[in-house]
């Protein structure tokens, strides 16, 4: 699985390509958790190059969610595709972790976020 | 149409289930044309089938056949190793669960919400997973 990373402040902006499925979670959690590791804690996953996630692939996001918000941090995926976005409606994952439509609403959800926990 | 099928069998390793799931996309996408979300829906059931096939059953080997027409696309996949679980599997059928729920378990879950039907059966010591989607709607 490939990674772009992008900087928006403090916010770091992972762009995985390919497919999200059980051949490669661990490359996901892997990258999350060198970013938790150097101190970053504002992470969004922007999904929209993700064109196939499996349960496994959930999985993943979900535990790097955990990852993020057990550090502190403020963790949200946007941009999702149709068969993605799907599989967050069926099992609810959509419930459990931030979602927004595009990148740019992620980005505005997550700096809400940190000045919420900041208390400001 | 005329019924057609397509049998593959492979190394249970979950980088032959990519194989597998691709050559999957090819045959919804004939089937269900323009209704990309049944197309989707019935890779994603059956690239679940496949993913439990490898990570739970102990099975060295997946055989998956698929067989469709202007009524329906039935695919099975098929491991050998002990029985599935049927009490486990109901468990985590519990729609009230769900949220309950961390980083896995939803495989069966997503299996049932996203095809027409779906059979388990154990026979001749093999585990065999039944998954339809009616094709003619």
């Amino acid at each position: 699985m490939d990674y772009k990373i992008e900087m928006a402040h403090d916010v770091v902006v992972l762009v995985p390509t390919g497919n999200l499925v059980a051949s490669e979670t661990e490359s996901l959690k892997s990258q999350v958790e060198k970013l938790i590791e150097k101190k970053f804690r504002c992470i969004l996953l922007d999904m929209s190059r993700i064109d196939f996630m499996d349960s496994s692939g959930l999985g993943s996001v979900m535990a790097v969610n955990k990852l993020v918000t057990g550090a502190g941090g403020v963790f949200a995926c946007a941009a999702l595709q149709e068969g993605v976005r799907k599989v967050f409606r069926v099992t609810r994952a959509d419930q459990k972790i931030a979602v927004a439509a595009t990148q740019l609403e992620g980005l505005l959800q997550i700096q809400e976020r940190t000045l919420h926990v900041k208390g400001l | 149409m005329d019924e057609r099928t397509l049998v593959m069998e492979f190394e249970a390793d979950f980088k032959n289930v990519d194989i597998a799931r691709a050559s999957l996309q090819g045959i919804t996408a004939d089937c269900f044309g323009k209704d990309t979300e049944r197309a989707s829906d019935i890779t994603m059931a059956a690239n679940e089938a496949m993913n439990n096939a490898v990570e739970h059953t102990g099975s060295t080997t997946v055989k998956v056949e698929v067989a469709w027409n202007d009524k329906v696309l039935s695919v099975f996949v098929i491991s050998d190793g002990p029985p599935f679980d049927p009490v486990a599997a109901v468990a985590e059928l519990k729609q009230e669960d769900i949220l309950e729920r961390d980083e896995g378990g939803y495989g069966l879950y997503l299996i049932r919400e996203l095809v027409d039907r779906f059979e388990y059966e154990y026979r001749d010591s093999h585990n065999i997973w039944k998954l339809f989607k009616l094709t003619g709607i």
